[in-house]
């Protein structure tokens, strides 16, 4: 359930990401909690969209100068369990913005580490792991990408192959990629911290065409991403 | 540089071609290593109507292709009679490289139209059509009123409000707009700017069921 019902409601591509953030488990380093939870018969949801700044004014953590669209913004929203909800929106001195924003930010790690994530001694290690994946998502995109002559077929098939491989292969790489690269900020040039968050954004844009179906442009591959720790 | 001179250099290097020759009048002699040489003629025209092809299909060169090279240009349907007519075909830079591996140069139709005229050719409601222009499409259906519809056929991967506006400015009015290309969506904007022109936007797929309907 969503924290507020007013204009401070995350859409549903900031939802999707929430949820994905979490990896199904509640954001508070000291509950843990599934979110989902199988019952017997039924399988259910206990995971509520908890905002750091409140969404009315006057609500918990309030801060009258945000503006609606920054209050339903993924950065200002936590993934909790029912309880964890309750209990940070009741005593919100207890629980104040920064601490929030720590549990996110060591919630993500926790998932980056499960993934087998790490920092690489230099950049020639980083190379070595982003390399297959870039690999493969061109090998993807030259064979079923867009661009191939099979879009003058209004039928093709392959149509339909080359979403289930987004889905798939590439959309899946390029989140590993995106962690890898965060990770290993250190070994970056300030133009290559640059196309990171160009890749950032081509990759927000490619989930929210083919995941939630939107039918906004989305941004092209960065080509500089390509030799990304070269 | 003429026209001409920059396609021959860059047909060079495609794997299939053993020579090219660049001969007068905007004239290019291919010689293929699997194939016999053929002629083509170039033109470089945002739109190309008749007369931007007239001397080159009747001069003496007897030539199987026209290339138009820009990549957004539109071929007019007086052009693609003329050589139609003449049993030349047309395309751009594009198909200029895909008949590099045809044996019959002459009867190449590209791969869009192809499957667009099949398509309505084969469809049980379709008495007949004629393409208006490279993209446009008037079909007379089989109904007690024997009406017709003025279709036009986008590629466009993001079909955008943009490209429905350039459309009508292009070809005038038409009723539907059929997205061929089997990826991507219209925006939201473009279903929006092709209400206002009081036309639909289509899926391939949806445009023959909606012919069914008429």
């Amino acid at each position: 359930m969503p924290c507020s019902r007013g204009a401070a409601h995350p859409n549903r591509v900031t939802s999707l990401r929430l949820f994905a953030s979490s990896a199904g488990y509640c954001q508070n380093p000291n509950c843990l909690d599934p979110l989902f939870v199988e019952t017997g018969t039924a399988a259910v949801h206990i995971a509520e969209m908890a905002h750091l700044i409140a969404a009315i004014d006057g609500g918990p953590r309030t801060d009258p100068a945000l503006s609606d669209e920054a209050r339903g913004s993924f950065d200002n929203l936590i993934l909790l369990c029912a309880n964890c909800h309750t209990i940070i929106d009741k005593a919100p001195d207890d629980f104040p913005v920064p601490m929030l924003q720590e549990w996110k930010h060591v919630h993500r790690k926790r998932i980056e580490l499960a993934f087998g994530l790490r920092l690489y001694a230099d950049r020639a290690g980083a190379r070595t792991a982003v390399e297959p994946l870039l690999r493969q998502n061109l090998h993807v995109f030259q064979e079923l990408g867009p661009d191939n002559d099979y879009r003058y077929n209004p039928e093709s098939e392959l149509a339909s192959v080359w979403r289930r491989k987004m889905l798939s292969v590439i959309l899946p790489n390029n989140r590993k990629l995106l962690a890898i690269a965060d990770a290993n900020r250190g070994h970056l040039s300030a133009d290559e911290l640059g196309t990171i968050e160009a890749f950032r954004q081509h990759v927000d844009d490619l989930e929210a065409k083919h995941v939630t179906e939107s039918t906004d442009p989305a941004s092209r591959f960065p080509l500089a991403f390509n030799t990304l720790f070269s | 540089m003429t026209i001409a001179t920059w396609v021959a250099e860059r047909l060079k290097e495609a794997k299939d071609v053993e020579d090219i020759d660049v001969l007068a009048g905007n004239v290019i002699r291919v010689s293929r290593l699997k194939y016999p040489p053929f002629l083509a003629g170039i033109v470089s025209a945002p739109r190309v109507e008749r007369e931007t092809i007239q001397s080159l299909v009747e001069g003496k060169h007897e030539i199987e292709i026209i290339a138009n090279i820009p990549k957004d240009s539109f071929l007019t349907g007086n052009a693609l009679n003329l050589a139609r007519g003449h049993e030349i075909a047309a395309g751009g830079f594009g198909d200029l490289l895909r008949v590099l591996t045809r044996p019959d140069v002459r009867s190449f139709v590209p791969a869009e139209t192809a499957f667009i005229e099949r398509g309505l050719g084969q469809h049980r409601r379709v008495a007949r059509f004629r393409q208006l222009h490279d993209r446009l499409y008037q079909i007379y259906l089989r109904n007690d009123d024997q009406s017709d519809v003025v279709a036009v056929m986008l590629n466009e991967y993001e079909l955008t409000a943009e490209h429905i506006r350039a459309a009508r400015d292009r070809y005038g009015p038409f009723a539907i707009v059929v997205k061929t290309n089997p990826n991507g969506h219209p925006t939201k904007a473009a279903f929006e700017v092709a209400g206002q022109l009081s036309a639909d936007v289509l899926t391939w797929g949806e445009f023959l069921s909606h012919l069914n309907s008429l």
